[in-house]
């Protein structure tokens, strides 16, 4: 009995110092968050440090919206050959490219898009073309902003599939001029992690399939690539929609098939 | 009915007369590939068939080889297979198998995994005996793998690419193993290194892998074998015996050949990166001729140093060379002036401004005067005249001529002393490898010049400033100059535009001309060059840590030359060439202006005029001589027998030279003068005896008053618009005074407008007088010259100028092309035309790209049409400033974008057909078509094979129609590009 009075005050000094150690450690964490936001970095802003980071921060979240919407369409942004098709998980009917094709029975179909990778690289830069050029644009201005007199030169832009990301290649120049100090910038590299080479490597493999197999057996193949989930659909006229989804970034693509149909 | 057939590229159509309603088309408009369809429903800018698709060749499938990725796809037709030559009816390159690289596997094609062993990072080789499910599924751990009777450790892929059964984990001297195929390795038999690794492993009997021996500080140590051959954890740290001190494992820092900085880099050297790479210090040149420079800074205590490119032409940007606050902005510059006043009192020279921290090397054997050439327009900056006032000495000022001191004015004596040509040397020296310095074995040598004459100042050899070293390498610590070393990172002012001249110093006062008289010492500075001979060549071949270059090689010696002439070998050897040449410089011929008789002579030649007789004293020669190899020549008034200093040297000073020319000389003496010469090649090959140039003098005095011989600007010149004076330059035959009236006929003794006359010395190069001439308002002004000489013999008339005023501005009417995209390749010609201005539009122009150093002047002199043709312009966007100046310094410009474009594409057939009996092909682009009948496009003969009937490059092109017959067509366009293989194959059924 004793023994527990004696102990009693130290259970409430220890509590205290939990309960001020852990008030201690929110305000520091609060303090860290706030000021995140509030102070700026050293060195100015993102685009006078580093253009090439501008661009990526400007670029980044449109690409991925291209990729979004080219994997969902199976290559296009704007498919002109496709099987329009609701999922029944699905809010909306969506139009899936064909990517290998005959509507003849009994007969392999034939690769509608060859050169995959090509296509895809053409439709992502389409679908930037405006973007990049707005975002270089929003570069000079912001570099403007900090009191450089710049001088821009933005000429054209190329689109690169490699694995595990996009390279978009900026063919521009920024003559940037500050207190008598010239500094001259370009070529400028914008680098998005995707995993759509991965995932177009993929559908073109199930496709060379399909063509010279008659069939693609996809419960083999998620085994043998478990980072590759594959979805396969058969549609009333025989067509069979391919999705693939990687694991690891949550990223889709999806395509149209119609070969080898025994009516 | 007409028929008209539609083909393709790479088509065949059998024309069958009749068509059905089921065709196949290669696009449908829905764009679909390949497709059975109603005609209607086919692109027409496709081909279509009558046939079925899978009859057809248009739609027959196979694989497409993409190059980018190495991978391919199948069942796709050619015409949609982008990549030429890539696509075929069977699997070839398409194969797939395991490719493997180290631990990581991916089942594709040979020209993928060779993509993927890039990526990788790390060798990579294909196995097509393993199959995909297998390829996929291996790991890359370690373990026993046993092939036949025999055991190795290696990874489980490896182990299943070799077809070995894999025993994951296990040594092979695991007693099981051993057992179970019947092998004895001994167990931890040796100790060894494994590549890649940093540790130290034991190995059994049969050199199989096993645990780590003595585990090794990753980055800091690794796995070595000493001297009794024992393995070892090494430091990787590496010792740097020059500095005593020791390098960290990836250290890096600068190493140079001798003294940086200061403008006082030495001819022939460079500088050089070192590192401590794994324990060994390796060492890399930065570039050639000093183009790139080592920058270093210290962090943590640790040297990191890299090679930059030395941004020393940015100091003679027209807008930094006289701007210190710019220059001193500038990493690679600095602020240098040789201030005479700062020496002593009434020395008003100076001159100076921003120069290059590292000066740039020039290649002394270029005939490219430019900055990347030998560097002759370069160091001329450092070239400069210095006025200096004389006085009578003595009573009544009948004294000799002295240079005046010790007033308030600066008189600018010491610009003939030895401290300005050190001065001034100094300067030229830290503009590149210009004026007099040493090179990399010590030898002085060079070439500037004060007053015509070559000069050399004396070098403290001792000086470290002036000891190279070429055994390890140059210690700045030592030398107290580690602050020389350029900075790790460096600003860049601009792309150089345009390269600006120091300002040069004022006159001194006119008045003070009535007490004394102007004399003006020209400094000249001229691109350095090496001593003659090749005793010090092998220098450049005794440190292979810095294997020699062409640049070091012939700084050493005028006789040395790199074996190898080139950068690519690894260790290009420098050697004496004098060997090959023991013969001295022969005098070839020789030439002098002006009517004169050259009489040759036994080695030499006698002067005298065309009719037999001798020359006035005072006439001035231009003559010149050649030497058959480059030499360097010296001549004096008396015969000399050595190659030794103290004899003048002709125009080019110590520039080693085939064409000598002595150029303005006052012949002077009585009865004759002798120009005693004698040559030396680079080799130390002088002449044995001397040539002599003889000239006779005519006794009888000099009776003729002063003639002008020339104006600048010349007579009837016009003056820049909006301006009323100039700066005239008048220039005589002998030493005179003269004076200048706005109006005629005014004697020289009631003339009260002196012109400043450089000198009264008989012995001056030149004798001219100058005045700065003011209020010329009038459209037509005219001056009125009379001159006296020293006999006091007046010129009788007046020597009259006039100038005019120019009324209308320079114009640049025309530029072509002008803000336009050409395609290419292609010579471009960029034409100006101007008008207006002094001259009715006649000017000199040049022009310079924007952001780019490429800037020449038009070859079109004194023309309203100016010309330039680019014989080289790559793909891109090009801004060109254009400037055009006439004789009276009136100025226009103009400014125009070229784009250019370049064609790297074959013309493509678009569409063939049968028309008026004959076969028509359209191009894409105006090309010239060839056909023949051999079923072949490859090789294909533009010259045997025949045309397509028509003239010139176009894009309808017209060929027989020959029933039954099938054309191999290929096309060329305008700029070569050729079709790889056929454009079309045409049957005409």
């Amino acid at each position: 009995m004793k023994e527990k009075e004696v102990l009693k005050p130290k259970y409430a000094q220890a509590s205290i110092f939990i309960i001020i150690s852990v008030i201690i450690v929110g305000v520091i964490a609060l303090f860290l968050v706030i000021s995140s936001d509030v102070i700026p970095g050293i060195g100015g802003s993102k685009s006078q440090a580093n253009p090439s980071a501008f661009l990526d921060s400007c670029l980044e979240g449109k690409v991925k919206e291209a990729v979004k919407i080219i994997g969902e369409q199976g290559g296009y942004i704007e498919p002109v050959f496709y099987k329009e098709f609701k999922f029944e998980k699905e809010a909306f009917p969506i139009k899936i490219s064909y990517l290998c094709y005959t509507s003849e029975n009994y007969i392999s179909c034939i690769n509608q898009e060859p050169m995959l990778f090509d296509n895809i690289e053409n439709e992502i830069k389409n679908y930037l073309r405006q973007d990049v050029e707005n975002c270089f644009t929003e570069l000079s201005s912001d570099l403007e902003k900090q009191g450089y007199v710049v001088e821009a030169k933005y000429r054209n832009f190329d689109v690169n599939l490699i694995s595990k990301k996009i390279e978009i290649d900026i063919n521009a120049e920024l003559i940037l001029t500050k207190a008598g100090e010239t500094i001259r910038k370009k070529d400028f590299k914008v680098v998005v992690l995707s995993k759509i080479y991965e995932l177009t490597e993929f559908a073109q493999k199930i496709i060379n399939k399909e063509v010279l197999d008659c069939e693609f057996d996809y419960i083999t193949y998620m085994l043998l690539y478990p980072k590759f989930e594959i979805d396969r659909t058969l549609t009333q006229d025989s067509s069979i929609i391919y999705t693939i989804d990687h694991r690891d970034v949550s990223e889709r693509f999806r395509f149209a098939i119609r070969g080898c149909v025994i009516p | 009915m007409k028929l008209k057939i539609i083909f393709l590229l790479s088509l065949i159509i059998f024309l069958s007369g009749n068509l059905v309603s089921a065709v196949c088309c290669q696009k449908t408009i829905n764009n679909q590939t390949c497709q059975n369809d109603v005609e209607e429903n086919c692109d027409n800018k496709y081909s279509t068939s009558p046939n079925l698709c899978e009859e057809t060749d248009f739609c027959t499938t196979g694989y497409c080889f993409n190059p980018a990725t190495g991978l391919c796809s199948t069942g796709g037709i050619e015409a949609d297979c982008e990549s030429p030559n890539k696509w075929g009816e069977s699997e070839g390159q398409c194969e797939e198998g395991c490719c493997v690289g180290g631990s990581q596997t991916h089942f594709t094609t040979a020209a993928s995994c060779d993509i993927l062993s890039r990526t990788w990072g790390i060798e990579a080789y294909i196995n097509w005996n393993i199959p995909e499910s297998e390829c996929v599924g291996y790991s890359d751990d370690e373990g026993a793998c046993i092939i036949g009777n025999e055991c190795v450790f290696i990874s489980e892929v490896e182990c299943s690419a070799r077809d070995g059964s894999f025993y994951k984990g296990l040594f092979c001297s695991s007693e099981k193993l051993e057992a179970d195929y019947g092998y004895d390795y001994e167990e931890k038999s040796h100790k060894s290194c494994v590549e890649g690794k940093e540790d130290v492993y034991w190995f059994d009997s049969n050199e199989n892998k096993e645990g780590v021996a003595e585990d090794c500080e990753l980055y800091e140590e690794t796995c070595d074998i000493n001297s009794r051959g024992e393995y070892f954890c090494k430091s990787l740290n590496c010792f740097d015996e020059v500095n005593n001190k020791e390098r960290i494992n990836g250290e890096t820092w600068c190493v140079f050949d001798a003294y940086v900085g200061n403008g006082l880099d030495i001819p022939g050297s460079e500088h050089y990166l070192a590192s401590c790479n794994y324990g060994e210090i390796e060492i890399t040149r930065c570039g050639n001729y000093r183009n790139k420079i080592c920058g270093e800074k210290i962090v943590d205590g640790v040297s990191r140093a890299k090679c930059r490119t030395n941004y020393w032409e940015n100091c003679f940007e027209k807008d930094v060379i006289n701007n210190k606050a710019e220059c001193e902005k500038l990493d690679d510059c600095r602020w240098f002036v040789v201030d005479m006043e700062k020496k002593a009192p009434y020395n008003n020279f100076k001159l100076g401004g921003c120069v290059p921290k590292y000066p740039r090397g020039f290649n002394v054997n270029s005939e490219d005067s430019s900055e990347t050439g030998n560097g002759k327009n370069v160091c001329n900056l450092a070239s400069a005249t210095a006025t200096l006032v004389y006085e009578k000495t003595g009573p009544l000022n009948l004294g000799a001529w002295k240079c005046k001191e010790g007033s308030d004015e600066s008189w600018n004596c010491l610009c003939e002393e030895e401290i300005f040509v050190i001065d001034m040397n100094t300067l030229c020296m830290s503009l590149g490898d210009c004026g007099v310095h040493v090179n990399l074995a010590g030898e002085a040598s060079g070439n500037i010049y004060l007053a015509g004459k070559y000069t050399r100042p004396s070098f403290d050899v001792n000086d470290p400033l002036n000891k190279p070293i070429v055994e390890g390498y140059f210690n700045l610590s030592k030398n107290k100059v580690g602050e020389n070393i350029a900075n790790y990172t460096s600003n860049k002012y601009n792309s150089v535009s345009e390269i600006g001249n120091f300002a040069f110093p004022p006159l001194p006062p006119q008045e003070t001309m009535i007490f004394g008289k102007e004399k003006t010492t020209k400094f000249g500075c001229l691109p350095w060059q090496p001593v003659s001979g090749g005793e010090d060549c092998d220098l450049c071949n005794e440190n292979p840590m810095r294997p020699c270059t062409k640049y070091k090689c012939e700084s050493l010696g005028a006789g040395c030359k790199l074996l190898t002439n080139s950068y690519e070998d690894e260790n290009p050897i420098c050697y004496d060439a004098s060997g090959d040449d023991a013969k001295p410089p022969q005098i070839m011929s020789f030439e002098i202006q002006g009517e004169y008789r050259v009489i040759s002579e036994e080695n030499g030649v006698k002067i005298k005029k065309q009719d037999g007789g001798c020359i006035q004293e005072y006439t001035t020669v231009n003559f010149s001589f050649t030497t058959h190899e480059p030499a360097v020549c010296k001549w004096d008034k008396t015969r000399f027998q050595l190659f030794k200093n103290g004899q003048e040297l002709f125009e080019k000073g110590y520039s080693w030279e085939t064409t000598h020319s002595l150029l303005n000389y006052k012949i002077k003496g009585q009865d004759e003068f002798n120009f005693y010469v004698i040559c030396q090649d680079p080799y130390d090959n002088p002449n044995a005896k001397e040539y002599a140039i003889n000239f006779c003098i005519d006794p009888v005095p000099d009776i003729s008053p002063p003639v002008i011989t020339k104006s600048l600007p010349l007579n009837a010149s016009y003056l820049k618009k909006d301006t009323s004076n100039l700066s005239l330059d008048i220039y005589l035959d002998e030493p005179s005074k003269c004076r200048y009236e706005k109006v005629s006929g005014i004697s020289y003794e009631n003339m009260v407008n002196e012109m400043i006359c450089n000198d009264n010395n008989e012995d001056a190069f030149e004798h001219r007088c100058s005045k700065f001439i003011d209020e010329l308002t009038e459209n037509k002004n005219n001056i009125y010259i009379k001159c006296i000489n020293l006999a006091n013999l007046t010129m009788n008339k007046d020597y009259s100028l006039t100038f005019f005023a120019t009324q209308e501005a320079l114009k640049i009417d025309s530029v072509s092309p002008l803000d336009q995209t050409i395609k290419g390749p292609i010579n471009i010609e960029l034409e100006v035309i101007t008008s207006g201005g002094a001259y009715d539009g006649k000017s000199n122009c040049s022009y310079r790209f924007l952001g780019k150093i490429w800037k020449d002047v038009f070859p079109d002199k004194d023309s309203t049409t100016h010309k330039y043709t680019f014989t080289s312009l790559d793909e891109g966007s090009y801004d060109i400033e254009i400037t055009c100046k006439d004789a009276a310094e009136n100025i226009a410009t103009a400014l125009t974008n070229i784009i250019v474009e370049v064609d790297k594409t074959a013309p493509t057939v678009i569409r063939a057909y049968y028309q008026d009996n004959k076969l028509k092909i359209i191009t894409n682009e105006i090309a010239e078509c060839y056909y023949n009948d051999n079923n072949r496009c490859n090789p294909f003969n533009f010259s045997s094979d025949r045309k397509i009937t028509n003239i010139g490059l176009k894009t309808e092109h017209f060929a027989e129609w020959l029933k039954g017959q099938t054309y191999y067509i290929k096309c060329i366009d305008v700029w070569d590009n050729s079709n790889k293989n056929c454009a079309a194959i045409i049957r005409m059924d």
